[in-house]
């Protein structure tokens, strides 16, 4: 183990980090994956993160270690896992905030149960590891 | 050099105990002779009296200890820290836990300590010990908060005292004078004298009306355990614990690196910076509900900048230069670098942009009292004819276990609050001890001689009195039940002042 950062993770979490503020887009990305939402493509949303590929690079790693999540459906109802949660991605495609709060909160709710991912070290939240893997999904 | 030699209290041992102790008691009125086994300075002879057997973990029987005038603090370190309010409690998850007196009763004597020691004020605070440059974390959450460990010059006890103690009046310090045997009277509920051996080759004898054993946490139970000639097992063995519960703090660098928000101050971290005259480290602690939520030992996390990458310093560089409006010479040469790297560019870019700050991360913990990790006697003997120590450290799946437990809980804390995420650095899974990082030792001598109000769970009482011997006192870390994170030495000295007030009143 060397004594810095290691490379891949490290530049993989650069651009994790960079993209968290922005995922909170995500749920308006989804529409590519799931039509009856009716929004942007992921691609769209891809597009506004400067490289995906680190983000990439952790979800492939997270689908790798949780193969029964490689599916977009799984990955779209754990993120969105009651029908509020949908009718806000739904209502809410245009006007973020809230979604992005929703994300926020969620993520922060994952680290206080202790619903985290060990991957290859780096303690994440399973909603942040279910934003990347469909980010992944996006090509 | 007579045979006998008497006084109102002999202390045995001139280290950070024995010697504070025998400060205190200058000017006190009472006859005070302090015995040293070795000499002003190191002698390997001298020295091979502490060598010893370790079973169980490697444990350096000798060469953590140092036989002189001043003990072990001729080598130490420096790093003080009082015990938190907690580590005095009995508390569920920690078995064998509890002191029969808690840190407010300890505090006065901490602050006097401070002064033994060569420290700043007694503030721990975090606040305390910030500057214009250096400012500690504030967004850390409910669960962890910033604390810091004070340093000593180090203080060499030896050295900076010898002359005081040359002075007093009442003070006898006898050098190359090792004690064999500490003699019970018939009844055993008290010590007559202790048989010392001198360097001349005879011995000779001190009677006291009270008795100090103050050699350490590994040669104090030794004492008590080769003075098996009116209790069999030793003096203050009847419960079999005399050499049980030995502690040392379990140490891991680099157990995880951190992508931290880049409001975070490392520079408040750095192991050693001064402040108003004093040498100061923060470091991050977990808070008291969070131990108890975490079933957590209290442990200590240091952070430190992870190496950069070349290109980012280049990148550094060149910011720091544009910043001054100034190109910097090899501005060429920076870009090229640059260039080279992109990806370690765009993380700079990133950090430069939003922020995130890189650490690394280093551990050490209160270890889980253990009755199965013990000092006892050998077979094998010193040139004096007397037992040699036999140290089986042994530390517990608890202690192995709360490696990962804080780091999860670090994350989880951290990530909670959006402050940053953590990579560990080991398999969190297994519950072992990893391999690398590599396991190290405090060398710290800790809870051979527990402290109990129930002789039946300890050796001495809050008093730090032997249990059912009178005129017998402990000054030492031995006598600590729980060991806390923190360095040992300030709570001996703390401890070691209080003994000595307790003895001044007890003989008046």
């Amino acid at each position: 183990m060397s004594k810095g950062v290691p490379d891949f993770q490290r530049r993989a979490l650069c651009r994790l980090m960079a993209f968290l503020p922005l995922m909170t887009l995500a749920g308006p990305a989804l529409g590519v994956i799931q039509p009856w939402i009716g929004v942007p493509s992921v691609s769209a949303l891809a597009g506004l993160v400067s490289d995906r590929r680190g983000v990439r690079r952790i979800g492939f790693a997270y689908l790798r270690d949780h193969p029964l999540e490689a599916d977009t459906d799984r990955l779209v109802s754990g993120l969105f896992p009651d029908p509020w949660a949908c009718r806000l991605v739904k209502q809410n495609h245009s006007r973020p905030d809230e979604l992005r709060r929703y994300l926020k909160r969620r993520i922060r709710e994952d680290f206080e149960a202790g619903a985290t991912v060990n991957l290859e070290g780096w303690i994440l939240s399973r909603t942040e590891c279910r934003v990347c893997a469909l980010v992944a999904y996006s090509g | 050099m007579p045979e006998r030699i008497d006084a109102d209290v002999c202390i045995i041992g001139a280290g950070a105990a024995g010697i504070t102790a025998a400060r205190e008691l200058i000017n006190s009125g009472l006859e005070v002779c302090l015995l040293e086994s070795g000499g002003f300075e190191y002698e390997q002879s001298i020295q091979d009296l502490y060598k010893g057997v370790s079973v169980g973990k490697e444990y350096p029987v000798d060469s953590t200890r140092l036989r002189m005038f001043g003990g072990t603090t001729n080598h130490w370190s420096g790093t003080c820290r009082p015990l938190d309010a907690l580590d005095f409690e009995e508390r569920a998850w920690v078995p064998h836990s509890g002191w029969p007196i808690n840190k407010t009763h300890l505090d006065p004597y901490y602050a006097r300590a401070q002064e033994v020691c060569q420290l700043g004020p007694y503030d721990y605070s975090a606040g305390r010990w910030e500057t214009s440059e250096a400012k500690h974390a504030k967004a850390l959450g409910e669960g962890i908060y910033t604390t810091v460990f004070q340093f000593s010059p180090p203080t060499r006890f030896g050295a900076v005292y010898r002359d005081e103690l040359k002075r007093a009046g009442n003070l006898r310090v006898l050098l190359y004078a090792t004690v064999l045997q500490l003699q019970l009277v018939a009844g055993g509920d008290a010590v007559d004298h202790v048989r010392v051996h001198s360097n001349g080759g005879r011995g000779f004898r001190v009677h006291a009306k009270y008795f100090v054993l103050a050699a350490g946490g590994i040669e104090s139970p030794r004492l008590l355990l080769l003075s098996d000639t009116i209790q069999r097992n030793g003096i203050g063995n009847e419960f079999d614990l005399v050499g049980r519960f030995f502690m040392d703090h379990p140490i891991l660098h680099d157990t995880a690196h951190g992508m931290l928000d880049g409001e975070v101050d490392l520079n408040y971290y750095r192991w050693r910076r001064k402040v108003d005259g004093t040498e100061v480290g923060g470091f991050l602690a977990f808070r008291p509900q969070m131990q108890k939520r975490g079933n957590l030992l209290n442990c200590g996390l240091q952070m430190r900048p992870a190496e950069a990458a070349p290109a980012v310093r280049s990148m550094h560089r060149v910011l720091k230069s544009l910043k001054r409006w100034d190109m910097p010479d090899e501005l060429g040469e920076d870009v090229w670098t640059m260039l080279k790297d992109m990806d370690d560019v765009a993380g700079a870019v990133y950090r430069k942009l939003f922020g995130p700050v890189l650490t690394r991360f280093s551990y050490w913990a209160e270890p889980q009292p253990n009755p199965d990790s013990r000092i006892t006697l050998n077979t094998e003997r010193d040139r004096l004819g007397q037992r040699k120590v036999q140290v089986a450290w042994r530390t517990t799946r608890t202690d192995s276990e709360n490696l990962a437990r804080a780091h999860r809980l670090l994350a989880a804390e951290l990530g909670r609050i959006d402050l940053g995420r953590i990579r560990l650095n080991f398999d969190s899974e297994n519950g072992a001890w990893p391999e690398t990082p590599e396991l190290h030792k405090s060398n710290h001598h800790i809870g051979t001689l527990r402290m109990a109000s129930d002789a039946k769970r300890g050796v001495v009482d809050r008093d730090c009195r032997v249990h059912g011997v009178d005129n017998l006192y402990v000054a030492s870390s031995a006598v600590f039940p729980t060991a806390g994170h923190a360095n040992p030495t300030l709570t001996i000295v703390a401890l070691a002042i209080r003994l000595a007030d307790h003895l001044q009143k007890v003989t008046t």
